[in-house]
């Protein structure tokens, strides 16, 4: 198991994408699983920045890994303000919008993806890929 | 991020480098708005120098298609990696912009 906490600045979403890169690459996933997950997990974070903690630099991230011989899991905890379900579950059917992509990202490359608002501060979202 | 601009004929090349993500996209988007503002001709987003790209990015290039879309003016993709490529095949938006392998060819297209 990996673990780093990172500070929720945009200008840290490459050191995220570095760190999930070299998770997903040492747990065996092909070059093409990797770059989605890597996006997935980017996504991830970009949800935490902007609606989590509405772009505020200073709060934190914990990215958690684990790999195991089936898959990898990795979890996101915030402390930030708690997704908006209807929005998450729901988003727009129309291809050409400005927004709202990163939630379909992740639904599409991610085996599983949970969320567990059931502490008091913030959301802990778990990630799944399993291996072919 | 280097963003590079160049005019060939009646066309705006914008080249990005390196990666487009929420920290950065906002640098493009601003470079896209300024260069459609003016009533530029038809442009160009050349992508080959663009390892990565996540839905800010996406999202700043849907911006600037409608934008141009309104002046009634024509905006190509070229050159994408397959990372790249994959976001626009995922979101289906592959089918809405004009993506085209290399940037020779969408000059050509745009030129019609």
């Amino acid at each position: 198991m990996n673990k780093i906490s990172i500070k929720s600045d945009p200008k840290n979403l490459k050191e995220i994408r570095c760190f999930i890169r070299s998770t997903a690459e040492s747990s065996g996933f092909c070059k093409e699983d990797t770059d989605a997950i890597v996006l997935a997990v980017d996504e991830a974070c970009t949800n935490i920045i902007r609606h989590a903690y509405n772009c505020d630099c200073t709060k934190d991230i914990i990215i958690t890994t684990q790999t195991e011989k089936d898959k990898l899991t990795i979890t996101l905890q915030d402390f930030g303000e708690k997704p908006d379900f209807s929005r998450l579950e729901n988003p727009p059917k129309e291809k050409l919008r400005k927004g709202r992509y990163g939630v379909v990202f992740i639904k599409k490359i991610m085996d599983k993806a949970e969320y567990d608002t059931s502490s008091e501060q913030g959301t802990v979202l778990k990630l799944v890929k399993y291996k072919k | 991020m280097n963003i590079n601009i160049e005019r060939q004929d009646n066309v705006v090349i914008v080249k990005p480098d390196g990666e487009i993500d929420l920290h950065n996209s906002p640098q493009l988007r601003k470079t896209l708005q300024d260069l459609t503002k003016e009533n530029q001709p038809n442009l160009l987003i050349d992508l080959e120098s663009v390892s990565y790209m996540d839905s800010s990015g996406l999202a700043t290039l849907v911006e600037v298609f409608q934008s141009i879309q309104k002046q009634g003016k024509k905006l190509a993709l070229s050159s994408p990696v397959d990372t790249v490529k994959n976001i626009f095949t995922i979101t289906r938006l592959d089918e809405i912009f004009s993506i085209y392998p290399t940037q020779k060819e969408a000059l050509k297209e745009l030129a019609k």
